[in-house]
């Protein structure tokens, strides 16, 4: 074999230069870029999960407060219910009540509570029905309907009348009477108690 | 001591006895180069794992200080899911609240409206009746004049919202009967 010439070499040394960096990018930095990668995205998607969640939990002493706040308004706003309790607590309840104006019961009904819908009152134009808002939106309770008969004077009634919006959650909502200048009055009454639930 | 058929080469390497070198040209051009490669690509590869391995560390770190702060992170999410829930339900209890506040419920105020107009006039009412939903007092009575009957309407228009007022009948025991509906406002009347 004859002694290679300077350009030769030259060649050589460039074929090699060449096969060098290929390797060096092929083997070493091509997978080392992907390492690389992998990791960084991994360790971005646990950095910002940490913001978030330091984020998150720097907040967590107004939450509690507002928890804290809510949970005394939500009993506050409560009281302003008739509690869920069985049907015969709530006729003894209203017997009670009916009784305690000098009223003197003859029967009662307790319908099982329902679910009520009840829309602002609007008031009405011509005193047939009430102009109520669209239902959709409107706040629901849980309502137990109870229908009385009863008799007494229209003094006790009235009575029973005034003390009813005192009373939480308990209506009056209906009622007809006959012979109110008489001495004793006939009522037919229906009374709806309402409940937060 | 070398078999006959084993290469020595380092033999080769040096050259022959006789000082002819027995690589080829480009090979013994290479040697060096191919040295200085292998050089460079040990220490390249060496700071890559190196560099490989402090990532991994951080990444380690990093997800050794989320994994407990996870769990805080899980209740604080049921917290705040608990607040929101708790602020609907107020919001809805308030507005249940608000809309039963408008309704207007019969009280002896009313009732003693319709009774201090009804007795000047001589007005008996036979039956009276009341609607929570409507708002709405019925009246049926009797009076033994016939202007009775629009006085007494014209009297309770002062002290409810509305009066509707359409007529009255003779009946047979010589009394006029006309019914009456007020609007009850929410003070009452």
């Amino acid at each position: 074999m004859s002694e290679l010439t300077k350009r030769d070499k030259l060649l050589i040394y460039f074929l090699a230069l060449a096969l060098f960096i290929f390797a060096l990018i092929y083997w070493v930095y091509l997978p080392a870029a992907r390492n690389y990668s992998d990791y960084k995205a991994q360790y971005d998607s646990a950095s910002a999960r940490r913001t978030l969640i330091d984020d998150a939990l720097s907040g967590v002493p107004s939450l509690q407060a507002d928890v804290d706040s809510l949970a005394a308004q939500l009993e506050a706003a409560k009281a302003a219910f008739m509690p869920l309790g069985s049907q015969g607590q709530v006729d003894l309840y209203l017997t009670g009540l009916i009784q305690g104006f000098g009223l003197e019961p003859i029967s009662m009904a307790v319908a099982p509570p329902a679910k009520r819908a009840f829309a602002p009152f609007g008031g009405n134009a011509n005193l047939d029905e009430q102009a109520l808002l669209p239902d959709v939106d409107s706040p629901t309770g849980m309502v137990w309907t109870i229908d009385a008969v009863f008799t007494g004077s229209m003094g006790d009634f009235n009575r029973l009348a005034d003390a009813l919006t005192q009373e939480r959650g308990l209506y009056l909502q209906s009622f007809s009477c006959t012979g109110p200048q008489e001495g004793v009055c006939s009522f037919s009454a229906t009374f709806i108690g309402v409940s937060d639930s | 001591m070398l078999s006959p058929n084993k290469i020595n080469l380092a033999a080769r390497m040096k050259g022959s006895p006789q000082g002819k070198p027995r690589l080829s040209g480009a090979a013994r051009a290479l040697l060096p180069f191919a040295a200085v490669a292998m050089a460079v690509l040990a220490i390249v590869a060496v700071l890559l794992a190196g560099a490989d391995s402090l990532f991994m560390k951080t990444l380690d770190s990093e997800i050794a200080v989320l994994t407990p702060l996870e769990e805080a992170y899980a209740d604080a999410l049921a917290l705040s899911l608990r607040r929101d829930e708790d602020a609907m339900r107020l919001y809805r209890l308030e507005a249940l609240v608000a809309s039963l506040e408008t309704y207007p419920q019969y009280s002896s105020e009313a009732h003693s409206a319709l009774y201090a107009a009804a007795g000047p006039l001589g007005v008996e009412i036979q039956t009276l009746a009341f609607d929570m939903d409507t708002g709405v007092i019925t009246l049926s009575c009797t009076a033994a004049k016939p202007d009775s009957a629009a006085l007494y309407a014209e009297s309770l228009g002062e002290s409810f919202a509305l009066v509707l007022y359409d007529g009255y009948t003779l009946s047979g025991n010589g009394v006029f009967s006309f019914s009456i509906k007020c609007l009850i406002g929410k003070e009452g009347h």
